[in-house]
């Protein structure tokens, strides 16, 4: 064994433990700050790469690494299978359609929908998560698949007398006037600085996302965090400790859905539109591709995930415009099934050959350099 | 009083077929311990597949039921031996996850196959309707709930008399005490695959004359599965049955009444409820563990 050794709980606590992590996260940092310019520039990369097409793919994985890693949160940390996913989107779109600058909305500004869907969003997954109270299992992941069918009800129920077919339209936030001294922003000629196009939500959307991803990552560094381990690791044995089960998995669950929530309505008014078409069982099928190949069970896992599922494609793309398999037609016409297939067979191999997905892999190179020159 | 017996008949001729898409569903459950998420994708790939044996090649219904069937049960089988196998005593979810990513891969495959283009019913059953005094029966239903029961007596005859269909229960039962006794579990875990794709592709066939639209949402309606299971008891082969005909006469009865787009929201709601009540069902075995 070779590294560094933990003497004090203190240091245990902390986020950056050793001095690589600290370098890995300066480098985060500035890549995500230096990413929106670069990805703007007008540079042409070699081998006609589609640049312009990689920023909101980016926007979209940033929103998404809140959803996955919040799945991620609720089943490898309390052990709670849950996949009303797209209920807590739905929930996050509809507090949006209702109250916020949408179609049919009372137009309140963006800044306060967005804490309100996180609310919305903690209290109903306390709702859902009510069952698991009882059950657990199979039987929690059934329940949920049903809750899962009746936001879809409600969400259509919603459309039908506020919208009609169409489906709801999301208007751009604004950014309050307020904060205009801010670099970058020049308020347009009518005097309001509207967010839209994948530069300025990048910016929100990298801010949202940074919050909400340490935010679940210090909540599983305190007492209710290691509660929801304890949970998971035997319910029993956590409830002699004097933790309290039930609140605990409430607390998982609202945490969880409220994250999800977060995502959802990031979601809508980035695509500025939603319609009962945007929430088939799909969304059950997208979350499992990002959760299994980020590695399901760690947050870092869910955000890798979520970069892999929406700059894949993209790759998969460029891959395709090559001249060897330019020529195939079936190829290029079938392109987005193709792509599905391959997260299939994705899914598969990784959880049969490396079930801790990408975060695993990142994991073992961590140990590598951690443990070199030794093996282990 | 008329309408609400014709409802009950097409829900008793719906809900035949989703006990047979149950009775699959739990056989594999009961045997393997995996919860087969891509049940549903079997059913749609199923009604695809009638797409092309009854209209594209014009085959005979019957012949076209077999043949699928034999392609399902075979379907099943790989699917075993390639994915599943190897994934023996992994843990609960990741099995669950693994079936997710079966369900990724036949969707793609039935999009590339036949195009996102939706298609309307086939038809080549007898259409019309006829009256018993004031009550309109349509011939499809009556056919759908013939086929079914013979289905499910077959499938009962399968594991009450045949010597594999005991070995598979013995299986089911207690799988160290059906080793000892020299049952091979792979073959019969094996067996249960392929004939659990087998009960899929029936309803599917069954199914693909009854759907008004032929799309890749069907896979919602191989789903069913969990509501009729979950109903019936998860673990109980006649509950599937019982659970597949409620969950067809209350969805049926509730679209009657309330209108189209409560079917989904009925029967996962009556799923929601006996999942919260008495989450081992009707005819199931009560799971004694502290929650």
């Amino acid at each position: 064994m070779s590294g560094k050794f933990i003497t004090r709980y203190r240091e245990d606590l902390k986020l950056f433990r050793t001095t690589p992590s600290r370098v890995i996260a300066v480098l985060i940092t500035a890549l995500a700050l230096l990413a929106p310019f670069a990805l703007s520039s007008s540079w042409d990369p070699p081998l006609e790469f589609p640049w312009r097409a990689t920023f909101s793919a980016v926007n979209l994985a940033l929103a998404w690494a809140i959803g996955a890693a919040a799945f991620n949160l609720l089943l490898g940390y309390t052990g709670q299978i849950s996949i009303a996913h797209a209920a807590f989107l739905i929930l996050a779109a509809l507090v949006g359609a209702i109250f916020g600058q949408a179609s049919a909305g009372l137009g309140w500004t963006f800044w306060i929908i967005l804490p309100m869907c996180a609310a919305a969003g903690a209290i109903v997954g306390m709702g859902v998560g009510l069952p698991a109270l009882r059950i657990r299992g199979l039987y929690l992941f059934m329940a949920t698949l049903s809750v899962h069918f009746f936001a879809i009800f409600i969400w259509r129920q919603y459309q039908v007398r506020a919208v009609g077919f169409t489906g709801v339209r999301y208007f751009p936030p604004e950014v309050p006037s307020w904060l205009f001294w801010l670099p970058f922003i020049d308020p347009d000629e009518n005097g309001e600085f509207l967010i839209r196009g994948n530069f300025r939500w990048y910016w929100v959307m990298l801010g949202v996302a940074t919050f909400c991803i340490l935010f679940m990552v210090n909540v599983l560094r305190t007492r209710e965090g290691r509660a929801f381990i304890a949970v998971r690791d035997n319910d029993v044995a956590a409830s002699l400790y004097g933790i309290n089960v039930a609140r605990t998995k409430l607390r998982s669950f609202a945490v969880s859905s409220a994250m999800v929530a977060v995502s959802g309505c990031l979601l809508a008014y980035f695509l500025t539109a939603r319609s009962d078409e945007s929430w088939s069982i799909e969304i059950i099928l997208d979350v499992a591709i990002m959760t299994v190949v980020g590695g399901f069970s760690t947050i870092v896992g869910g955000v890798l995930g979520a970069f892999f599922f929406f700059l894949a494609p993209i790759i998969f793309e460029w891959l395709r415009a090559a001249p060897a398999l330019d020529n195939i037609g079936f190829i290029n016409t079938y392109a987005a099934q193709l792509d599905l297939a391959i997260f299939g067979f994705l899914v598969i191999i990784v959880l049969v050959f490396k079930p801790a997905g990408l975060a695993g892999i990142w994991a073992d190179i961590k140990r590598y350099f951690r443990q070199w020159p030794y093996r282990y | 009083m008329e309408k609400f017996i014709e409802l009950t008949l097409s829900g008793i001729a719906i809900g035949s077929v989703y006990a047979l898409v149950a009775l699959g569903f739990v056989l594999v459950f009961k045997a393997t311990d995996v919860l087969n998420f891509a049940h549903g994708e079997f059913m749609m790939l199923a009604v695809f597949l009638s797409l092309t044996l009854l209209v594209s090649w014009g085959l005979n219904f019957i012949v076209s039921g077999i043949v699928i069937a034999v392609l399902m049960a075979v379907l099943g089988l790989v699917i075993f031996f390639l994915v599943m196998k190897p994934l023996v005593g992994q843990p609960l979810f990741s099995v669950v996850l693994v079936t997710i990513g079966i369900a990724i891969i036949l969707r793609a495959v039935v999009l590339i196959t036949y195009g996102p283009v939706e298609r309307g019913r086939i038809n080549v059953l007898p259409q019309g309707r006829f009256d018993i005094g004031d009550i309109s029966v349509s011939y499809i239903g009556m056919i759908l709930f013939g086929v079914s029961a013979i289905s499910v007596l077959a499938f009962l005859w399968f594991f009450n008399r045949t010597r594999t269909g005991l070995r598979l229960k013995a299986v089911a039962e207690n799988l160290e005490a059906a080793s000892a006794m020299g049952i091979s579990a792979v073959a019969a875990f094996a067996i249960s695959w392929g004939i659990g794709a087998l009960m899929a592709g029936v309803a599917g066939t069954l199914y693909s004359n009854f759907t008004p639209v032929i799309d890749t949402n069907l896979s919602a309606i191989g789903l069913r599965a969990f509501p009729a299971a979950v109903l019936g008891g998860l673990n109980s082969i006649g509950g599937a049955i019982v659970g597949g005909l409620i969950v067809g006469i209350v969805e049926q009865l509730a679209a009657g009444y309330l209108g189209g787009e409560w079917r989904d929201v009925v029967a996962f709601g009556l799923m929601f409820v006996v999942i919260i009540v008495r989450p081992y069902g009707l005819f199931g075995t009560p799971e004694l563990i502290r929650v």
